[in-house]
């Protein structure tokens, strides 16, 4: 159990991290700005559960995770359960895999605005597990204690998140010209 | 042949040797975990300038401290009091503590279901201004509100009855689920509840009634009773995070 007092040290140098997440899940800085001081107040508030050593970090995370899961529940903007939004994502790794040429040039073509854009474009927990995994760069299974999910789930979340993900970034680079084949 | 599943790609780019002699033989599962590591990277690159704002650090840090040091400030006037308070409150509550006496729980605990359940008597106002304008105009009173920057939103409000006598109720949302702010104009007999110790001198009591916890202070002349099935210490937080709207 956390010392109270301990709480500016261990969760606010965490500030940054749990910001980018509620602005990769939020449509806006000013929801973002709102989902994140909700996680502190109520982190600080639940300091006394929070086991000194452990990953603070994650800790945040689940508990912003769940402060974002309940306000899209009484907004009932969630929309389908993830799983159907899941289904209706085009598979592109069962079906036509796209090529390019050299990914990692052709992605600096496209500005950190449009990435993230794209990012949210993408179901709400594959959103979080992808981001959790990539950008955080969290271990599968502190994001499967997170997301509620097992560790196999997280591996085939991340994979078909990033899959279309790659699928969005492309059919943007095509239109614009940057990318023409698929194979 | 097939090709590398999900699992397999996710295990690969953590860092696992896994159907290497696979990857070596299939230009297509080689190019497309170069895509999936060109797109994670970009990725992280492309939130690596993304920081919180000043502003929210600013607001962040306030309410941190708010909420550790809560309203002093804002009792000033209040304190003058707060010595005999604390007497006219601990009396009864000494008197009361050994009974279980959550009859007025239970009639606040009433008052938030209705809220809940019925949803249409509410006047749906999420702003401010528009709770202290219908209560000015219903019941005559300026109760104190939450702070806009403390994380909680309104939900609406309505007038009520407690106790036989007409009284306004507010609705929070919070992040432990919706809370009902209860204005009681005056100083009650006695809630019968527990009371509790607080530095600044509010007069907190505490006490339920079936799923529901309710807390109880006293601020500027009117009692605010939080009820909902959020934990004591939440609603007590949210009590001392009330503001009492400027005058004018």
């Amino acid at each position: 159990m956390a010392d109270r007092s301990e709480f500016d040290a261990d969760a606010l140098p965490h500030l940054d991290a749990v910001y980018r997440v509620a602005y990769a899940l939020c449509r806006n800085r000013q929801d973002a700005d709102d989902l994140v001081q909700t996680t502190f107040l109520k982190a600080l508030d639940r300091f006394d559960s929070f086991r000194a050593g452990s990953n603070c970090k994650a800790w945040l995370m689940r508990i912003l995770r769940n402060i974002w899961i309940d306000r899209l529940r009484h907004r009932k903007v969630a929309g389908p359960t993830a799983s159907l939004e899941e289904d209706l994502l085009p598979d592109t790794a069962a079906g036509e895999p796209l090529a390019w040429s050299d990914p990692h040039d052709l992605l600096e073509n496209f500005s950190d605005e449009q990435v993230i854009a794209a990012l949210r474009h993408l179901p709400d927990d594959q959103r979080l597990t992808l981001f959790l995994m990539d950008v955080e760069q969290l271990t599968q299974e502190e994001v499967a204690e997170i997301t509620g999910v097992a560790v196999g789930t997280v591996k085939s979340r991340t994979s078909r998140a990033r899959e279309a993900l790659r699928g969005r970034l492309y059919e943007h680079a095509r239109d614009l010209g940057l990318a023409g084949q698929r194979r | 042949m097939s090709h590398l599943t999900d699992e397999q790609l996710e295990q690969h780019l953590a860092g696992e040797a896994v159907a290497d002699e696979h990857l070596r033989q299939c230009p297509a599962c080689r190019q497309r975990l170069e895509d999936h590591r060109a797109v994670r990277e970009r990725l992280r690159t492309a939130f690596a300038g993304v920081r919180a704002g000043e502003d929210l650090r600013a607001r962040l840090h306030q309410g941190l401290a708010a909420a550790r040091r809560p309203r002093v400030r804002r009792l000033r006037l209040w304190s003058a009091v707060a010595a005999a308070a604390m007497v006219l409150i601990a009396v009864p509550a000494a008197i009361y503590l050994a009974r279980p006496a959550t009859a007025a729980a239970g009639e606040l605990a009433a008052i938030h279901d209705r809220n809940l359940t019925r949803p249409a008597r509410l006047l749906a106002a999420a702003d401010p201004a528009g709770v202290r304008a219908f209560f000015q105009r219903e019941l005559g009173l300026r109760p104190a509100l939450p702070d806009s920057q403390a994380g909680v939103s309104l939900r609406g409000c309505c007038t009520c009855r407690f106790r036989g006598a007409a009284v306004g109720t507010y609705v929070v949302e919070t992040a432990d689920g919706p809370v009902s702010i209860v204005v009681l104009a005056g100083r009650p007999e006695s809630l019968e509840m527990i009371s509790q110790h607080c530095p600044c001198g509010c007069g907190m009591v505490k006490g339920s009634s079936g799923a529901c916890n309710v807390a109880a202070c006293r601020l500027d002349g009117y009692t605010y009773a939080a009820v909902g099935k959020a934990p004591y210490a939440v609603l007590a937080r949210l009590l001392h995070r009330l503001v009492v709207p400027e005058e004018g």
